[in-house]
């Protein structure tokens, strides 16, 4: 999601040729692009022209577009369950961004997190049972992860400033971005928070780790 | 004409006194070059006798070196303070006087929390000044938008001085 031109536009990069298509550069905000579970859709936030940020979903096929979201508030971050029949989104119409869901056929959202004036950010684990977040606690921004069918939040890393957590293809551990001073390093840590680990670098700032899926062959 | 800008005027007053009671003048937040001093829910009615009410009274390029071009906001916030009323009545008087004049507001967030709900925040914050410098004048064919969320930040350091400095809005003028 390059910032081409001061204006935020959305491609899809084939990793094997290179190659980039345009997929969406429409007025105001292009973002949070996240592909659907069989790769023909994208979930993406749209703002247009008044800066409403609302979720939609685009045919990658039809190069269609269909808004899920209609709320002033702003409404970002969507994701798709593993079932391809939901998605998991970042709003703040309650006055702080929580997570909601809401069907990729579209309908009324329900609200999934209550814990907290801060959950952000969400990405659910492989087999569905368990959703990542970003988790305001205490002052500090924290990976957590919510166990969808209790409702019990886990809070996973100890940083101030922890984010973009992704998990494993086994759905048994996370990679997430954290802080070492100024600098962006990676840990990772098992799903129920017993072990954690800082990943070495060789510097430089890192950001958005993303665990690749198995192989589809 | 008159009555019509008095009422626009009466509707931003409005708008300001919002949030008037929560202001907090920031040290990092004034860029020192406001030829006023602040403007609070007290001065309402003190707009005429300033001398800043009226457009016409403006003379839009002239008066471009001399203004500020960065709004700042408090930490999740994009609520205007009310310091701003002042400095963004002159900015919609430059659009509103010529019609040529085209700006583009750069809406940013601290560094802090998710990445892509930090460009909603940029945003959010971009859209409020808009809506305030149409509500004065503008007209929507001149003053586009983007938010850069957390990406381009104007200060680098992870402190509270930093992060007042990174909430901002940027005002910039195309072709000048």
């Amino acid at each position: 999601m390059p910032f081409e031109d001061n204006v935020a536009t959305i491609f899809v990069q084939t990793l094997r040729s290179g190659n980039r298509i345009k997929l969406s550069s429409r007025p105001g905000i292009n973002g949070a692009p996240a592909f659907s579970p069989d790769g023909r859709k994208l979930v993406l936030t749209l703002g247009g022209i008044d800066g409403n940020l609302d979720i939609y979903i685009l045919d990658r096929a039809t190069r269609q577009v269909k808004r899920l979201t209609t709320n002033r508030s702003i409404d970002t971050e969507g994701t798709w369950a593993p079932d391809g029949q939901t998605i998991y989104f970042t709003s703040d119409r309650s006055g702080g961004p929580q997570i909601y869901k809401i069907s990729a056929n579209g309908g009324s959202p329900t609200r999934v997190t209550f814990e907290g004036s801060y959950n952000a950010r969400p990405r659910l684990s492989p087999d569905g049972g368990k959703l990542a977040l970003v988790h305001l606690d205490r002052g500090n921004y924290r990976v957590g992860v919510l166990d969808l069918s209790d409702g019990e939040l886990l809070i996973l890393s100890a940083g101030n400033q922890d984010e973009s957590p992704s998990f494993a293809p086994n759905s048994d551990s996370l990679i997430y971005a954290t802080r070492d001073g100024s600098e962006g390093v990676l840990e990772m840590v098992s799903a129920d928070g017993l072990y954690r680990q800082r990943l070495a670098s060789r510097g430089g700032d890192i950001r958005e780790p993303v665990w690749s899926p198995f192989p589809r062959y | 004409m008159k009555l019509t800008q008095l009422v626009l005027i009466a509707l931003a007053m409005f708008l300001f006194a919002g949030c008037a009671g929560n202001t907090i003048p920031d040290p990092d937040a004034d860029g020192g070059t406001m030829a006023d001093g602040g403007f609070d829910s007290a001065d309402t009615d003190g707009m005429d006798s300033d001398g800043m009410g009226f457009g016409e009274e403006f003379d839009g390029t002239n008066d471009m070196d001399e203004l500020t071009m960065i709004i700042y906001f408090d930490f999740d916030q994009s609520t205007l303070r009310a310091e701003y009323s002042d400095l963004l009545q002159r900015h919609a008087a430059n659009l509103s006087n010529d019609g040529r004049a085209q700006i583009r507001l750069e809406g940013h967030a601290d560094e802090r929390g998710s990445r892509e709900y930090n460009i909603g925040l940029g945003e959010r914050r971009s859209q409020a000044v808009r809506s305030l410098l149409l509500i004065q004048g503008g007209s929507p064919g001149q003053i586009s938008t983007v938010s850069f969320g957390e990406e381009r930040p104007a200060a680098f350091g992870s402190d509270e001085s930093s992060y007042g400095q990174n909430r901002r809005v940027e005002i910039k003028y195309d072709n000048q």
